[in-house]
């Protein structure tokens, strides 16, 4: 490990600011050098010598700080393609018939995120097999759907002899690999063609099915293989051409590059910082780029698992599958339309006051249906329900639910954890909580209150359950109470760092001037697209992205092109 | 694999899941010796495995029978399971050894004889093999079924705490320690039916270009191999493990043994309630055949994760499991959601029992199913007294009719009860059932290398 010079106050500022003191719990120490938390990064961020340049040497030359910059990259190595980057390669490649015969396994989330399970976890039997039966179904569409494949390997149209099978190896199969294939992987996948060619006594296209069913079991097209290039000079690893293009694509667009992204990488387009911002500039134009944007989101703010969210259907009998896509199809036309059509700053999306509804939303947020039907058009909140952005909206407030009642303690953890990335420690082992009776009449923030006289309780509940009663106004399934059990609500409270609130609309006023959460978005981005949990080795270039992120004015179109230029798009350290 | 000849006239017939199934018999007589207690080549009869997973605790007042040794009487919560009460060894009173606490994850040592690999927060990773991944390995020394294991996994609902790390992510975990690939369990029975059995019905014969593939893409592995790190030369180990055993099962010849239809159950929710009986229903009885065709000879069921938001529907609970739990072990949805665990496991294990073999018995006769919790009273989510139920007696090598072995007497302490011996004993017990030679579980403090002989006939 290179030594970090960053201090303590800088590492627990990112990743634990405003937790209360938490002696208590294990893997909470971190937490305690930084309990006051209001400190901003701006502080640290422009201190120092002036040096800019990277440590790492290479390329990069655009930190963006005014001080000190040490930087250790996270290990390069192997990510396995999400199901959906599946997907959609597989549809660039192959046509939407392909697509559609494409059922690759279930990705399997760790910390939050299936890009990070998908970089660490070992591939079972299940899941290979799996591969086996979508490679074969999506291979067999293709086939019988020519047009897209004929347009990368012409020679599949006509009546082609057994050349055509080298020639699908070179071109369908460097889109593929993501990358050239060398002489002997050319001629060993035209190999698994003929092969099959001669079992189906002579059928060109039964051949045909074997190769690219070959290409979609390859690791080289079910893992991003990541592992750059030793640099001379002793810094870290800087990504290859083929991988920065390849990182580029399914960074911004979700799925792997194109020809003609390929093509520029072979053509020295994708050596500098200056040149990747410039490419990435042009890659988020593409409609592409909202469809996979909105992936990520639909990812970290949970609205994805709306659809096998279950509620009581006792107690709430207007729940339903086709509800809860609704609400998942609003947080995402708020996502949309902060990021890509207002290209306004991103903390809206926390304080927006209107969201979008169709007529049955309308009827469930009891606000005037706008008479679209199911098309989602832009309202204002109504002011007595004390609502603002994605915090406030029923996706949100539904999935961070029991199945039976509404839950503070899950709303205000997913705020600390993932809005802030505060790191919330678990309940220390030896105590065993004992709640007091609870009163027949109590409402549920009484209940939880009870937690802060605890003894065990209080160290988690204490970051939590405040943060979460802002949201008490809204049942399990988002829809607005004024009262519960005949008493009016609470949604006030304070927390040390973050401030005092009285509704939702004044917590996310404050998470939206909170320096955390700009931060917070990078850290997710690292975690959902990426596919690792940010590092102490990588503070620094946080920092130096979150400061460009300031001066965009916090407009997240220019972070997605800022960060492909950054130290922390391009270099890896030596393979994990 | 052995090539089966028999006439589909040879079947043994059996109640499952109220109807009668029948399933062709892998094992003719005239291939077993005179006393028809092995094959005649000498190998011995099949011995099948089951790790079957409840969560979130008991009540160890009303789950602990009263009585110890043969004369035992179901206790209260465990009266579910009276149809198959002869088949149970209830073992109580021991401690799992797992050295750190979390909430929960502790409580999985109970399977694998590792303690966890903390990982910050609420996550953790599986410190070793589980005990259903060493028993595959030892089965796979004399016997490669078509199969290795297969992992089921009822409700679907996830932690409502964020629980998180590999300790969550799967119930079997297969390798070594610090060299672990999740077994992740499959929750919809017509994918699990895919598993294990869609393989012997293909639409061609494309087996030889299938294969032909995996040895073109083998190849890729190995070249990236040489430009990777450990842990991702490991992953690529893990996927070349898969590559060959999925050449394993396109080449396998389908047993001579009427195979059952897909199933219709997918595991969705119907009106916001997951339909768990009917799932268990179809997974106990795609399990059953595959065990009786020899498809394979391991199995898992995870019935409900821990701190999922598992509400049990079923029978009216108006609380997840998981938050009755932590109310006391007293608590009336806490109790019934304890007893209906214990019907689900009832269930599981009649259809086990109902399904006879040609060699004289039921599958509960053949099989060793290993069934616990994650804790011992869910409130403090205690690892003293994890209750371990072991059903089956695995060709009686396990005492039949089955008894209450108490490790210790309880000290009437619900929240930190009393505890004696390590549950890691038991693993190392059934372990031997399927590999004489082993001589340790486990690692660290929860290791064993003394089997809990008093289960042992």
């Amino acid at each position: 490990m290179r030594p970090l010079t960053l201090s303590l106050r800088r590492i627990a500022l990112v990743l634990a600011a405003t937790l209360p003191a938490s002696t208590a719990c294990r893997n909470g120490s971190s937490s305690t050098s930084a309990a006051d938390g209001t400190d901003t990064v701006g502080d640290d961020a422009t201190a120092g010598t002036g040096n800019t340049t990277a440590t790492s040497g290479g390329t990069v030359d655009d930190t963006g700080t005014g001080g000190s910059f040490d930087f250790q990259p996270a290990p390069g190595g192997l990510r396995k393609l999400l199901a959906r980057e599946y997907r959609s390669t597989v549809e660039r490649l192959l046509g939407p018939e392909a697509a559609g015969a494409a059922a690759p396994p279930t990705d399997v989330p760790q910390e939050g995120f299936d890009a990070v399970g998908a970089a660490i976890l070992p591939l079972d039997g299940v899941v290979i097999e799996t591969y086996e039966t979508s490679a074969r179904a999506v291979a067999k569409a293709a086939v019988a759907n020519r047009a897209r494949l004929t347009e990368i390997a012409p020679c599949v149209a006509g009546s082609p002899d057994a050349g055509c099978y080298t020639e699908v190896a070179e071109t369908l199969g460097r889109m593929a690999f993501r990358r050239p294939l060398d002489d002997e992987e050319i001629s060993r996948y035209a190999a698994v063609g003929e092969h099959a060619r001669d079992w189906a006594e002579g059928d060109f296209f039964a051949g045909l099915e074997f190769e690219i069913a070959a290409f979609l079991m390859s690791p080289s097209f079910l893992y991003l293989v990541e592992i750059g290039e030793s640099d001379p000079e002793g810094g870290y690893r800087k990504l290859g051409a083929n991988e920065v293009a390849t990182r580029l694509s399914i960074f911004l667009l979700g799925r792997g590059p194109d020809q003609e992204l390929l093509d520029r990488a072979a053509a020295g387009d994708l050596d500098t910082s200056e040149q990747i911002r410039s490419v990435a500039e042009d890659l988020i134009g593409s409609p592409r780029a909202r469809t996979a944007l909105a992936g990520f989101f639909d990812e970290y703010l949970r609205v994805r698992n709306l659809r096998t969210t279950s509620k009581n259907a006792e107690l709430f009998p207007t729940y339903s599958v086709d509800l809860a896509e609704d609400m998942r199809q609003e947080t995402l036309a708020l996502v949309n339309d902060v990021i890509w059509t207002r290209d306004a700053d991103y903390r809206e999306l926390f304080t927006a006051d209107y969201t979008f509804v169709n007529d049955r939303l309308a009827q469930h947020y009891k606000i005037p249906s706008p008479g679209s039907g199911d098309v989602f058009t832009k309202v204002n909140w109504p002011a007595d329900q004390h609502r603002a952005g994605v915090l406030s909206q029923a996706g949100f407030l539904t999935f961070q639910s029991s199945s039976l009642r509404n839950s503070p303690t899950k709303r205000g953890r997913f705020v600390q954890q993932s809005v802030l990335c505060n790191q919330i420690p678990p309940p220390p082992p030896e105590v065993v909580p004992v709640l007091p009776e609870v009163p027949e009449d109590a409402t549920l923030r009484e209940v939880l209150d009870m937690h802060k006289d605890v003894e065990g309780c209080a160290t988690c509940h204490g970051s939590t359950d405040p943060v979460g009663f802002a949201f008490e106004y809204y049942d399990a399934i988002g829809a607005f109470r004024p009262q519960e059990n005949g008493r009016d609500i609470d949604a006030s409270g304070a927390i040390s760092g973050l401030g005092e609130w009285n509704d939702a609309v004044e917590l996310a006023a404050l998470l939206g001037v909170d320096p955390r959460t700009s931060m917070c978005l990078i850290n997710n981005l690292i975690r959902g697209q990426l596919g690792h949990k940010e590092t102490p080795g990588e503070l620094d270039a946080i920092i130096a992205l979150d400061a460009k992120f300031g001066e965009a004015d916090f407009r997240m179109q220019r972070l997605l092109v800022e960060f492909t230029a950054s130290p922390l798009f391009n270099l890896v350290d030596e393979p994990k | 694999m052995r090539k089966f000849t028999l006439s589909r006239r040879t079947v043994l017939r059996g109640m499952a899941g109220g109807a009668t199934i029948t399933v062709g018999l892998p094992i003719l007589e005239a291939m077993l010796n005179r006393h028809g207690d092995a094959f005649a080549g000498g190998e011995p009869l099949p011995l099948r495995w089951v790790t079957y997973y409840w969560a979130d605790g008991i009540n160890i007042a009303r789950f602990e029978p009263a009585q110890v040794g043969q004369n035992w009487a179901l206790s209260e919560l465990m009266a579910p399971l009276a149809p198959v009460k002869n088949y149970i060894n209830i073992i109580t009173g021991l401690r799992n050894r797992c050295e750190y606490l979390m909430t929960h994850h502790e409580g999985m040592t109970v399977f694998n004889g590792y303690s966890y690999v903390p990982g910050g927060g609420l996550n953790s990773d599986a410190g070793g093999p589980t005990i259903d991944q060493r028993i595959a390995d030892a089965i796979a020394e004399t016997k490669m079924t078509t199969v290795r294991a297969i992992h089921t996994q009822v409700s679907k609902r996830e932690s409502t705490d964020g629980d998180g790390g590999t300790t969550v992510t799967a119930l079997s975990h297969r390798g070594t320690p610090g060299n672990l690939t999740p077994q992740i369990p499959q929750t919809n029975p017509r994918e699990v039916w895919n598993t294990l059995f869609s393989n012997f019905m293909p639409e061609v014969d494309d087996r030889s270009e299938r294969v032909n593939v995996l040895d073109a893409v083998r190849a890729d592995v190995a070249k990236l191999k040489s430009r990777l790190g450990t842990i991702d030369t490991q992953r690529l180990d893990a996927h070349l493990t898969g590559l060959s055993e999925l050449q394993t099962k396109i080449t396998a010849l389908p047993p001579a043994c009427q195979l059952p239809g897909m199933p219709d159950e997918t595991n969705s929710d119907v009106g916001g309630v997951e339909p768990m009986t009917s799932v268990l229903d179809a997974f106990a009885n795609l399990i059953a055949y595959a065990f009786a065709c020899d498809v394979t000879r391991v199995a898992t069921v995870l019935f409900k994760k821990f701190v999922s938001a598992t509400v049990f529907d079923e029978i009216g609970a108006s609380e997840q499991h998981h938050s009755a739990s932590h109310i006391s072990p007293d608590d009336l949805n806490y109790r019934a959601g304890i007893e209906y665990s214990m019907e689900k496991l009832s269930q599981f294990l009649q259809v086990l029992q109902s399904t006879e073999e040609v060699t004289g018995g039921n599958l509960l006769d053949s099989t060793i199913v290993f069934a616990s919790t994650d804790c011992s009273t869910g409130q403090s989510h205690s690892i003293n007294r994890q209750p371990i139920i072991l059903a089956g007696h695995g060709r009686n090598y396990l005492v039949n009719p089955g008894i209450h072995v108490q490790a210790t007497p309880w000290d009437g302490d619900d929240l930190d009860p009393s505890a004696a011996g390590n549950t890691s004993d038991v693993l190392l017990a059934c372990l031997q059932a399927f590999d004489p030679g082993a001589n340790s579980v486990g690692g660290g403090a929860p290791e064993s290398t003394t089997p809990f002989s008093a289960v042992v006939a």
